[in-house]
């Protein structure tokens, strides 16, 4: 297989999910500094006119990671050959370095739901989504990065959240994208050790980081919303992390509640702090 | 090989987002599954929604939620983009009558209008062959705006409220399009003449207004009608003012 491995120019970087929203301020760079954007490919692909415009100087100005919303990885069905030629073909055309996709479902039956459903943790999914994942690699001759997802419920499992991610990763022989918010999500609302279930992931696989707020909707359950600012628990958590793994990218997700720019700056120049802090003297030439 | 139960597993918990009929799946924490439903519903429902802002307005509270509940349940969507759902809301609509259903005869034109400002707005940039200002609109070689769609409506939706529309049944041809400029999404309204001129000189680079003014005449009987060709150069050249007309071919 004629993988190419694409790799980040400069790997201590912070970034930001491009959103329409404050698309034009980030591309101006005035109120919002990052140093490379994150396009969902689904909203952004086959896109002219206004939008078609800004992808294009956005581009212009960033590096590009993307990270996609409806390849499914882990659905009961056949990969939709179709849409990841087109999937393809963005990845070319926007430069983009990272791709990865949700450790998740979002199709069954034949029919889109346009949410991230969990995969059975069980051996026979463990085998079907690996090969799905090595099927990926093949078509699209690159590596691709599989995020650890929030869920609120196991489905039918028959081992651990962390046994299935990590027999994936390996027998799929791709990269893993941290993200260590979905892990606070997730250890809160299923009780589990976030630092426990860190160390037991393949960290030496870890390419990229994710980091996001969320909201509390019960006493026992968390929702990974992306709406609100990352809570002192997870910036802990992800300063215990950047001192276990080697510098990766680190990006900031907010989906919505974006009128105070200057406080996502502050978040961005926050995971700045605290990435600079581990890596900058232990990493220097990374 | 996924087993037969994990790939059913993984089915019934779609279709439960989907319907809000729970069904036993095994080792679920009580009380989680309705958060993956109403995450599923607001994410298609919005984009339904926003996507149909008059519809949404016009027609009942009970008629809108039975037409999107039925939807949301029954049509298994296809599109792995989620700006383009709309259409499929549209196509589903049209598929199940929809307007005899709710004896609305303008329903399926009003969505399709709706869908086609979302769609004129969001595609691709249209391969335009390279163009410079106009001296001689009718003997020019004109490029039309193909970032744009020109259709025929029966019930003029897009400038009357719909119970004057309803009213108004007939020939109803509109010009959807995106301002090369500012990507800003405009219509205009055109004769049955007008139309078939825009979409000749659309389809048919190689002939100018003046070459397709024969054929025109003979179609639409204009023979002897005074100031014919004046007529035509005025609209030409509004179309020009428009940016419906980009210049003439280089």
């Amino acid at each position: 297989m004629a993988k190419v491995n694409v790799e980040c120019k400069n790997k201590k970087m912070i970034g930001l999910g491009f959103r329409r929203d404050f698309s034009e301020e980030l591309i101006k760079g005035d109120l919002l500094q990052a140093d490379f954007i994150e396009f969902a490919p689904e909203n952004w692909m086959e896109v002219g006119g206004h939008w078609g415009r800004i992808v294009k100087q956005a581009i212009e100005r960033f590096p590009v990671h993307a990270h996609g919303l409806s390849l499914s990885i882990g659905s009961p069905e056949e990969l939709d050959y179709d849409f990841l030629g087109r999937i393809k073909t963005f990845l070319k055309d926007f430069g983009v370095e990272v791709y990865s996709e949700h450790l998740s479902f979002a199709k069954a039956a034949n029919a889109h739901v346009y949410d991230l459903l969990p995969i059975p943790f069980r051996e026979d999914a463990v085998r079907h989504v690996a090969r799905r994942i090595r099927e990926v690699q093949d078509f699209l001759e690159r590596r691709i990065a599989i995020e650890n997802v929030s869920y609120y419920t196991p489905v039918a499992a028959e081992m651990d959240e962390a046994t299935f991610i990590t027999r994936i990763v390996e027998e799929a022989d791709c990269d893993l994208l941290l993200d260590v918010n979905n892990v606070y999500v997730n250890a809160f609302n299923h009780g589990y050790d976030t630092h426990e279930f860190i160390s037991s992931l393949p960290l030496d696989r870890v390419v990229y980081i994710h980091m996001a707020g969320h909201e509390q909707v019960a006493p026992d359950l968390i929702i990974d919303t992306h709406g609100q600012p990352i809570i002192d628990p997870v910036y802990n958590l992800f300063d215990w992390t950047v001192q276990r793994i080697k510098p990766v990218p680190v990006l900031l997700e907010r989906d919505f509640n974006y009128d105070d720019l200057k406080q996502l700056q502050q978040e961005l120049s926050d995971l700045r702090k605290i990435t600079k802090k581990h890596w900058e003297v232990a990493y220097a030439e990374a | 090989m996924l087993r037969p139960e994990t790939k059913e597993i993984q089915e019934q918990l779609a279709m439960y987002c989907r319907s809000g009929k729970e069904t036993p799946i095994p080792g679920v924490t009580k009380g989680r599954l309705p958060h993956y439903r109403r995450l599923v519903y607001n994410v298609v429902h919005g984009t339904i929604a926003q996507a149909y802002p008059i519809t949404r307005k016009v027609l009942t509270d009970e008629e809108w939620n039975y037409l999107f509940d039925s939807f949301f349940v029954e049509h298994d969507a296809q599109t792995p983009i989620l700006w383009k759902l709309p259409y499929e809301f549209y196509s589903y609509a049209k598929e199940h009558s929809y307007d005899q259903k709710f004896d609305k005869l303008w329903l399926l034109e009003l969505l399709w209008f709706e869908w086609l400002e979302i769609e004129v707005h969001m595609m691709q940039d249209a391969e335009h062959p390279e163009y410079s200002d106009s001296e001689d609109v009718m003997d020019d070689h004109l490029v039309v705006n193909r970032d744009s769609r020109l259709i025929q409506l029966e019930y003029p939706v897009h400038m009357h409220a719909v119970e004057v529309a309803e009213q108004k049944k007939g020939s109803h041809y509109v010009y959807i399009y995106r301002d090369v400029e500012t990507g800003t999404v405009r219509f205009i309204n055109l004769s049955v003449l007008h139309a078939w001129l825009l979409d000749h000189l659309m389809n048919n680079m190689t002939e100018s207004a003046t070459d397709l003014l024969p054929e025109m005449k003979s179609v639409f009987n204009l023979q002897g009608v005074a100031d014919i060709d004046l007529q035509i150069e005025k609209f030409l050249l509004e179309m020009l003012d428009k940016g419906v007309i980009l210049g003439s071919r280089n």
